[in-house]
């Protein structure tokens, strides 16, 4: 392979850059200020209190990179302008250019930052198959954090305004606002504008009980972020670094702390988002809805990352389907196939989230066959124990979710394939080895403790939403200091959160 | 909203009176050495046990020291007592129980902006130089002595906080990582058991191997004098080596080692590793014993102490 060149861009890493993580003493300091400004200094006053959003946004944003605030500024500037023009517009071809120009904007930006050294490399590894070597050019890019996040938000914004399904914004705090609300911006989630921007206009109230839940969802997203996820990576990590010295059943293992870690990280990162954001008065996109229950794998997508799902459903699925419908089944299965392959390129430019797409598209394919693939599980009032049938349903989705987190977790397509091997020989029967065991032991004893009470509160909006639970506030309390306590004692060490990087 | 913000606060009165037992009790003498609050030993001897390198960073912060001995707790055995019997000189010993290679490293270059370091003494064994060992709790000690917030509120402190608490309380000693099993029991357990997870696991530390490496030449380019030693262990610990046929990476550690600086082995078969009664278990001697590695390392020769134990590693011995 002819080695690339590497340009040593303006834009370059020169130091670590840390992030204010919602999990951060400096958070903790910047919400509590933010907070009490909100609530007791700006609170009659809504322009004040969007302002002081849209400043404590950029304020958050700047600490990870003050100089991709501009990015961030001229990306809402850009769409703000075009919004209201392709509102004004009624010569169809004029709109549709303003249209396409602010996607080319958006997404010009994305495929720049994301994707720009993974096609010139691909391209180059291409022609070097056929021994065609190209001196190809990559660029020490830093990928804008949440730029894939606050990208979608604008292009759902111009082709929501385009179908006429919204008006355009024309207060620019409250657009900006919307595009920078900092309790999803680095990680979703990725809220329409017809959700957020209605609540950005109208005053917020200060309600009690609302505040008290947005508590309980941050304390909850803390335990799984801190607690679950972070003692999971631990393993995770050692697992999948020394996947050649260690057993089928040790990677198997793996596997399964990683996909504990996957989904208590994110999920317990969009608890959180939602948790602050009631704080502040706002009811943004639930993203997680307890996945792991779900008994097929078109369940599990309407459940994980709900805002993306739900966008490339409207945005991508539905045109495609239509498009294809002449086609029947095979065409439903093209659109899924494709839709899911742009939700696998979304994560980032390897070639393992390509895989890692395909093939959850894959597994649609019997459930269109069957014509089952919009069957909703019915709601009952949930049971203490799922039946037998249901519980095989969600295990298999489950191992199905598992096979695949191993290609996301993989560095490359070389390693997918070799840790698949190692996975699929007889020491898979082995004794599983592990240099701690006992972190071993206590990330998986967490996991459960997750999933057993999430299964509980199943059908709630946060795991630990306890209003229709009737306890005296001492034992209400004291499950809060628990979980406390639990926080500090087991917690982990992790520095960031998974979905930073996409 | 007057009733949410007064009641979040009734929320936050134990939160503020663990703060406050913390900054009492200090288990870390984070905030001073001269706290005499509790009593300095009994911190010592729970603190240091809960979070090894949190202790001693903290410690040596208080009081750096150029001359430093870095390693696990096999290195850990060594006093810097008996060392300035023989050296005059203050050391202070930073090896951590379970220590490992990247914390060794880590340290070093933590030390490194505390104070001008004049000698190191590096005790590695072979079963520590080991690319699968990666677990590193230097970052999260430094993490955790960063600042008020994150010290009073880590694990550390919380749990160091309620022993301490506890052993006052009950006015009883505390044991801590003393293992619930007969001295026989627990010699089987440490070869069976703990050698063969190290040696299963054991993949050679290429780059551990280049962060020594930078050591080195960092040692030498501001004249620090930089020593290896291996340490001591049970011959029954070292046939371990040649059980998993690691006998060829073993060679090639201390060779390797040998090209970073001076390396003096204890670990081989001599009178002094096959008697088990020098050894509490097969990793670690007893102290009469770590006097005698004290003694053959720290001591010229000239002073007259035979030299029973030490063997030079060069290419030509090999």
């Amino acid at each position: 392979m002819h080695p690339h060149k590497t340009i040593n861009y303006t834009i370059r890493s020169e130091r670590k850059k840390a992030t204010m993580i919602f999990n951060s003493i400096p958070f903790a300091v910047f919400f509590s200020c933010f907070f009490i400004l909100y609530w007791v200094i700006f609170k009659n006053n809504l322009k004040l209190q969007n302002l002081l959003i849209l400043a404590g946004s950029y304020f958050f944003y700047g600490w990870w990179d003050w100089r991709f605030l501009f990015l961030l500024i001229g990306s809402s500037l850009v769409n703000f302008i075009l919004g209201i023009y392709i509102e004004k517009t009624t010569n169809e071809k004029k709109r549709r250019l303003l249209l396409y120009l602010g996607m080319l904007q958006g997404l010009g930006g994305l495929l720049f930052f994301k994707y720009y050294n993974f096609f010139v490399t691909s391209l180059a590894d291409a022609f070097a198959a056929i021994n065609v070597h190209l001196n190809v050019h990559t660029l020490q890019l830093i990928l804008p954090l949440g730029i894939s996040f606050y990208t979608f938000r604008t292009i759902s914004y111009l082709l929501d305004i385009d179908k006429n399904k919204i008006k355009p914004c024309t207060d620019w705090v409250v657009f900006f606002s919307y595009v920078c609300f900092f309790p999803g911006l680095i990680s979703g989630p990725i809220d329409k504008a017809k959700l957020l921007i209605p609540q950005l206009e109208n005053k917020r109230v200060f309600d009690n009980s609302q505040m008290t839940d947005g508590l309980r969802q941050v304390l909850w997203g803390l335990f799984k972020k801190i607690v679950v996820a972070d003692n999971c990576a631990d393993i995770a990590n050692q697992i999948f670094d020394n996947y050649k010295n260690l057993p089928g059943s040790s990677l198997a293992l793996g596997a399964l702390f990683y996909t504990f870690q996957l989904y208590s990280d994110f999920s317990g990162y969009s608890d959180m988002a939602l948790g602050f954001a009631r704080l502040l008065g706002f009811r943004i996109t639930k993203n997680f809805n307890f996945p792991f229950f779900a008994q097929n794998i078109a369940e599990y997508w309407r459940r994980w990352h709900m805002s993306l799902t739900s966008w490339l459903t409207e945005y991508v699925f539905t045109p495609l389907s239509i498009k294809f419908r002449d086609y029947g089944k095979a065409g439903l299965a093209l659109a899924i196939i494709i839709n899911f392959t742009i939700c696998g390129i979304w994560h980032g430019a390897n070639w393992t989230y390509v895989l890692f797409g395909f093939l959850h598209g894959l597994y649609f394919i019997p459930l269109i066959i069957k014509g089952t693939m919009n069957k909703k599980t019915k709601k009952g009032k949930p049971t203490l124990f799922p039946s037998l049938v249901e519980l095989k349903n969600i295990i298999l989705t489950f191992i199905l979710v598992l096979l695949t987190n191993i290609v996301f977790r993989a560095d490359s397509l070389t390693q997918v394939f070799a840790f698949f091997k190692h996975i699929f020989s007889t020491s898979l029967l082995s004794y599983p080895l592990f240099t701690n065991r006992i972190s071993a032991l206590t990330a998986l004893i967490f996991s459960v403790i997750m999933l057993f009470v999430e299964w509980l509160q199943r059908d709630k909006e946060h795991a630990l939403q306890l209003d229709s639970i009737k306890m005296k506030p001492v034992f209400r309390w004291s499950i809060y200091y628990a979980i406390g306590i639990i926080i500090l004692w087991f917690g982990g060490s992790q520095d960031t959160f998974i979905y930073f990087q996409f | 909203m007057k009733y949410f913000f007064k009641r979040f606060l009734i929320f936050l009165i134990p939160v503020v009176l663990y703060v406050v037992l913390v900054i009492i009790i200090d288990p870390y003498n984070y905030f001073s050495t001269t706290n005499k609050v509790v009593n300095p030993d009994l911190k010592k001897s729970i603190s240091n046990k809960i979070s090894n390198p949190l202790y001693e960073l903290v410690e040596f912060e208080k009081k750096p020291s150029p001359y430093v001995l870095l390693g696990s707790s096999q290195t850990g055995l060594l006093s810097p007592d008996i060392i300035k019997e023989y050296t005059h000189s203050q050391f202070s010993n930073m090896s951590y129980g379970g220590g490992t290679l990247p914390e060794l490293i880590s340290t070093f270059w933590e030390l490194t902006k505390r104070t001008q370091l004049k000698e190191v003494y590096m005790g590695i064994s072979f079963i520590d130089f080991n690319g699968s060992q990666y677990r590193n709790r230097i970052t999260e000690a430094l993490k955790i002595k960063n600042n008020f917030i994150s010290y009073t509120f880590s694990k550390s402190a919380l749990e160091s906080t309620f022993l301490i608490l506890k052993s006052i309380a009950l006015n009883k000693k505390i044991e801590i990582g003393k293992p619930d099993m007969s001295e026989d029991e627990f010699w089987k357990y440490q070869l069976d058991v703990t050698a063969n997870r190290f040696y299963t696991t054991h993949s050679y530390p290429v780059n551990y191997y280049a962060s020594l490496k930078q050591i080195a030449d960092y040692c030498a380019a501001n004249n620090i004098k930089l020593v290896f030693f291996i340490p001591p262990s049970h011959v029954d610990l070292q046939k371990k080596v040649e059980e998993f046929k690691l006998q060829a990476e073993e060679n090639r550690f201390r060779q390797d080692l040998n090209k970073l600086g001076d390396v003096y082995d204890f670990n081989y078969p001599n009178d002094f590793t096959k008697e088990r009664k020098n050894f509490s278990d097969p990793f670690h001697v007893v102290n009469e014993g770590s006097r005698t590695v004290a003694a053959e390392l720290f001591s010229p020769d000239k002073k007259g102490i035979a030299m029973l134990l030490k063997k030079t590693v060069s290419p030509a011995n090999q």
